[in-house]
């Protein structure tokens, strides 16, 4: 079977598929400009004209950008759940997913029944991508299926529709596992699933409890081949790690943001997460400066969704940290990749220089002591002078926590060039935001 | 003027005779069914020495025999099979399966709920009536529980947009869904979705709040800690979701009081799919007799009680196609009534044991 979905869109040439990026985003910031009272609002105290949008470096520089806490602010001044942002009259909304967001007052995405259609294609082509393909029987958790963001449209059978109509969709219950319940005796390793979406720390679960049980994953979990999985980018090593442990043909990292309905992820080659670009519109801009970047830096990504009508979002800070990648993969797709590393937030200065949690776990994994990189970055203040670290080691193959400690300080110097001061202390004393280890752990805001 | 609640009249208002003799016919489908799919109904009928012809009419529902939870756990252990062979359709078949626990956090082994497109067009028709019964109209919100709890599967029916494996309730209505939570069983999370949950309500005036009793509580509690009051959230009907006990009418004024709303009690069983809802007259708890037949029957004999004495409710699929199963004992106390309901439905109706008329 071919390796694409939509072979004519996914290699697309690279002029033609900037010739249409550019007529989308033109479309787009026309038709919010005339239809949203938000973003009529927004071009205007910017100054800026849809009509002067004629290339793709005048849409950058000319159209301003927002973030989530705009639409926050905008939602306590009017009272309208959407911040204005809405184009049509809400009853036309054929459903609306929350964001992620635990802070209390959540976002949405809106979608029209037409536009749930639309979701498909981009989702198809990711799936195909993943290895999905008709007949496989899948495996994933139950709030993935339904109600969650973009990945129930993803899972939705509207997607397994395109696929084939023999395809089965196993819902287990996830994070089961928080309350002390046997993740061995979930759905896992019973169905002989082909793909599942599985979150990282349940795979962890996973691992930890069967070598509880004296069992090998491979044997547990028999015939999966491959897993998709989000939440937290994925180093090369944790990926053969997970890979071997669970003895799969291949695993897949993916990101999404939740509020401008985007989504992407790895091919068969890994280098960098693959988007649709005749879907989204993704730049790269410096999260203090608003500075514009270009390929080959690090920075903030922000999103342009090219086809959602009802919530339109046009140049949205998306608060991830990551890379973009303009040339054509290996793969043979054409479309833009990004490599998602980190929340913006969660970089830290320290002595001027910018230090990102992944960064920082490429050196931690590389030392099987730590418990898998298990660590928290302490940020005790805006500019700091060293870096300070939570993190625990395993005793059994620890021979000297103290030496241990010199080490990893010695390898942040030479490669991030900081002074490092770690701390050891028991796994269950780290920081963790529900049931993933905060990576950086912000002491400023207390109080 | 008199708002229309009968969404499927022809059906909800079905001469008793009638309705009898489809569950007759239905009932002889479903054994036949098993008979031929079911490794595990198959056995047990079998043994108990009925056949494709044995059922002539809806008395000869009594030689089934009954199968419980506790069974179909025993051959998951015995044979390895995660359906413990109550499933009837075959891999490579397009289907979901539920994974459904006995409560949170579980302490026994899931039950795999498995439903194909047609289970789920049945348990969207379920809901629709239900829904139009309680008046929820055109362009009114809807806020329901997001998450799926390791019990219930009554989001997913409801939303079934999201799977779009059948026209959802909500679609069906024109009514707009509000899907709340986080990826997190409600006892975790309890104290986030709360908040959440209210805002929910605050921002879209939603008229109907399907969740669980805990979330109603908290949505109150919040409400009241931010200074308003619950009744001034434009809440018009709760639906009350349980698995095990019936509303109270003591427990219904109150909340009737505290929220200014109509308040319905919903059995959920995850099993079979049964829902039952209360409609207006608050005199029981609607079963659609097309879709599934339910008893009351004697634990120990396994034999219906007589009208109007208490039995543990028993239900049979007649429509399921994924895991079907016939005389399902459940937990739960109940008397049933198949007088005609007030509100001029014919079916039969489940009151709880200590139920009074008022």
């Amino acid at each position: 079977m071919s390796e694409y979905w939509n072979p004519q869109m996914e290699t697309m040439k690279k002029v033609e598929l900037e010739e249409l990026r550019l007529k989308r985003i033109k479309a787009i910031v026309n038709y919010t400009y005339r239809n949203s009272q938000f973003y009529k609002e927004l071009y205007e105290d910017m100054g800026a004209n849809p009509e002067d949008v004629k290339t793709y470096d005048d849409f950058r520089n000319k159209i301003p950008l927002f973030r989530k806490d705009q639409i926050r602010d905008k939602r306590v001044e009017t009272g309208d759940p959407f911040g204005t942002m809405l184009t049509i009259p809400p009853d036309q909304i054929e459903r609306i997913h929350p964001s992620t967001g635990t802070t209390g007052a959540p976002t949405f995405t809106a979608l029209t029944a037409e536009e749930v259609h639309v979701a498909s294609e981009p989702c198809t082509r990711l799936a195909w991508m993943w290895k999905i393909r008709p007949g496989m029987r899948l495996l994933s958790a139950i709030h993935f299926v339904g109600f969650w963001h973009w990945w129930s449209t993803f899972l939705g059978v509207l997607t397994m529709n395109k696929l084939g109509l023999n395809t089965e969709l196993i819902a287990y219950n996830a994070y089961l596992h928080l309350f002390g319940f046997p993740t061995a005796r979930m759905s896992l390793g019973k169905f002989r699933g082909d793909w599942a979406l599985l979150p990282p720390d349940t795979a962890l679960a996973c691992i930890n409890e069967f070598a509880r049980m004296g069992k090998d994953p491979k044997d547990a979990i028999p015939g999966l081949k491959y897993v998709t999985s989000a939440g937290e980018a994925i180093s090369p090593k944790h990926r053969r790690y997970l890979m071997e442990k669970f003895g799969l043909l291949d695993w897949f990292d993916a990101w999404g943001c939740s509020d401008p309905f985007t989504l992407a992820g790895e091919c068969y080659v890994h280098d960098g997460l693959h988007t649709c670009s005749d879907y989204w519109s993704l730049e790269l801009i410096d999260a203090e400066t608003e500075e514009l970047l270009g390929p080959g830096e690090k920075g903030e990504i922000v999103v342009t969704n090219l086809w959602m009508r009802a919530l339109p979002f046009v140049r949205f800070g998306t608060e991830d940290f990551g890379e973009q990648i303009d040339e054509t993969c290996k793969c043979g797709r054409t479309h833009h990749r990004v490599k998602v590393f980190d929340r913006a937030s969660w970089v830290v200065n320290v002595a001027g220089k910018k230090i990102s949690p992944f960064a920082l776990r490429l050196i931690m994994e590389r030392h099987p002591e730590t418990e898998e990189a298990s660590f928290n970055i302490i940020k005790y203040a805006k500019k700091m002078d060293t870096l300070k670290i939570k993190a625990s080691y395993k005793e059994s193959i620890t021979k000297d926590p103290e030496e241990l400690k010199k080490r990893i300080a010695g390898e942040i110097k030479s490669e991030l060039g900081v002074e490092a001061e770690i701390e050891w202390v028991p796994y269950e004393q780290l920081h963790k935001t529900l049931h993933k280890i905060t990576r950086m752990v912000d002491l400023t805001k207390e109080g | 003027m008199e708002i229309e609640t009968l969404y499927n009249p022809e059906i909800e208002k079905m001469p008793r005779s009638e309705i009898e003799k489809l569950q007759l016919d239905r009932l002889k489908r479903q054994v036949k069914y098993v008979l031929n799919y079911s490794n595990m109904e198959r056995e047990k009928l079998q043994d108990a020495g009925i056949r494709e012809d044995s059922i002539k009419t809806l008395g000869d529902l009594a030689k089934i025999p009954t199968i419980t939870l506790e069974e179909i756990r025993k051959k998951i252990t015995d044979t390895g099979d995660p359906y413990g062979g109550t499933r009837c359709i075959g891999e490579g078949q397009f289907c979901v399966v539920f994974e459904i626990f006995d409560q949170a956090p579980p302490q026994k082994d899931p039950f795999y709920l498995t439903m194909t497109r047609g289970d789920f067009m049945n348990a969207v028709e379920m809901f629709t009536r239900y829904f139009t019964m309680i008046g929820v109209r055109k362009g009114d919100r809807m806020l329901i529980q997001g998450v799926v709890d390791p019990t219930d599967i009554y989001p997913a029916i409801i939303n079934s947009t999201s799977l779009h494996l059948a026209p959802s309730v909500v679609e069906i209505l024109g009514s707009l869904s509000l899907q709340i939570g986080i990826p997190m069983p409600r006892l975790l999370a309890a104290g986030i979705d709360g908040a959440k949950a209210f805002n929910w309500v605050k921002f879209f005036k939603s008229p109907v709040l399907v969740v669980s009793p805990e979330m109603v509580n908290q949505i109150a509690a919040i409400a009241e800690m931010e200074g308003i009051k619950a009744k001034d959230l434009g809440v018009k009907i709760i639906v009350y979701p349980d698995h095990k006990n019936l509303l109270k009418p003591s427990k219904r004024r109150e909340l009737q009081e505290i929220w200014n709303a109509e308040v319905y009690s919903m059995l959920c069983n995850s099993e079979t799919a049964l829902h039952a809802i209360e409609c207006r007259e608050h005199a029981g708890l609607h079963v659609w007799e097309d879709l599934y037949l339910v008893e009351a029957v004697d634990s120990k004999s396994g034999n219906p009680v007589s009208e109007g004495e208490t039995g543990k409710l028993t239900i049979t699929n007649l429509y399921a196609q994924g895991t079907p199963l016939l005389r399902y004992v459940t937990d739960i106390d109940v008397k049933l009534d198949k007088t005609v309901c007030k509100c001029g439905r014919t079916h039969v109706r489940i009151l709880s044991r200590d139920y009074k008329e008022e």
